[in-house]
């Protein structure tokens, strides 16, 4: 996905590319739970 | 402070048993790998799944095959992936939704725990589109004009990414009055805003671009910091950034401080 045709592929239906290797990626998808969890329970929404 | 996400990223992931590096690793992959896609065929994440899919195939010298599977909110492929021999063979392609459902799904029969990212491929801000008729031009607009008066938006179902930022950004930041609609994607809801049933729809931003660049939409918010290269190369701005929208908002607040400190006081 370091390709720049694929890269602009993403670019040009909206998409913007993010690399990051596997470690990053594992961190960074932590994050997003943790985060998305605050907002979720903020708003109340549970789809149990 | 609640912490505000508006974007949608595709997220790779296998099964969290999965070594790095299995062994045998030398003749990896020997049979085919599956690439699950937690969508239905023809979504953006299916878009960008395949385009994965075939740079995967080019670097392994073997087909890597493609499927959809798709339900529950992305929990069927998720389920079915973490619960697949950790053997690299098996790999899902995802969306934000995965970090949505870990709370807000309790009951889907696994965890976030069972699997492992191994890549984040990319990412997508959210937009706010309403009808060219909206009187609306701007974010700050809408906002002030949701103020005086609840409004509709229309997002791609409950518990999407851009549903649970929207709710958040609407109630908890803009304090303002809206009544969330959703749709069964993201299709019908733009359709719906093209039709003027709804007063805005919150979507994420590769659904909502071709309506924008048509002029059949005006795109009034974008959650992010910076320009999206989707619309940078164009000549005529057809949207209205949250950034600018902000710069602006804030000269107006700093100009009406200066006004009112030079303004004489009453009592000279």
């Amino acid at each position: 996905m370091q390709e720049p045709p694929a890269q602009e592929k993403l670019k040009t239906i909206g998409f913007d590319v993010m690399i990051k290797n596997e470690v990053e990626a594992a961190d960074y998808f932590k994050s997003e739970v943790a985060t998305w969890g605050k907002m979720t329970r903020a708003i109340g929404y549970s789809s149990d | 402070m609640l912490p505000l996400r508006a974007q949608l990223h595709i997220v790779v992931a296998v099964a969290a048993a999965c070594v790095a590096r299995p062994a045998g690793a030398q003749t990896y992959p020997a049979p085919n790998v599956t690439l699950q896609v937690a969508f239905a065929a023809g979504g953006i994440a299916d878009v960008v799944a395949r385009l994965v899919g075939q740079k995967l195939s080019e670097r392994f010298g073997q087909a890597v095959v493609v499927e959809n599977r798709g339900g529950a909110g992305g929990n069927l492929a998720a389920k079915a992936v973490s619960g697949a021999a950790p053997d690299g063979y098996t790999i899902l392609a995802t969306t934000t939704s995965l970090a949505v459902n870990e709370t807000a799904t309790k009951n889907k029969g696994f965890s976030v725990d069972d699997l492992r990212a191994i890549a984040i491929v990319a990412f997508s801000p959210d937009v706010l589109a309403v009808h060219p008729s909206n009187p609306a031009k701007d974010l700050k607009e809408f906002i002030a004009n949701g103020k005086m008066r609840s409004f509709t938006y229309g997002s791609a179902g409950v518990g999407t990414g851009p549903h649970i930022g929207a709710e958040c950004f609407f109630r908890e930041i803009a304090k303002v009055q809206a009544v969330h609609v959703p749709f069964t994607g993201g299709a019908p809801a733009v359709t719906a805003a093209i039709g003027n049933h709804v007063d805005a729809i919150v979507l994420t931003l590769p659904t909502v671009v071709p309506s924008i660049t048509q002029g059949l939409l005006r795109g009034i918010g974008l959650a992010s910091a910076a320009r999206n290269s989707a619309f940078s190369c164009r000549r005529r701005r057809p949207m209205r950034w949250w950034r600018n929208s902000m710069r602006r908002s804030m000269r107006s607040c700093r100009s009406r401080r200066r006004r009112r400190s030079s303004r004489p006081s009453a009592s000279t």
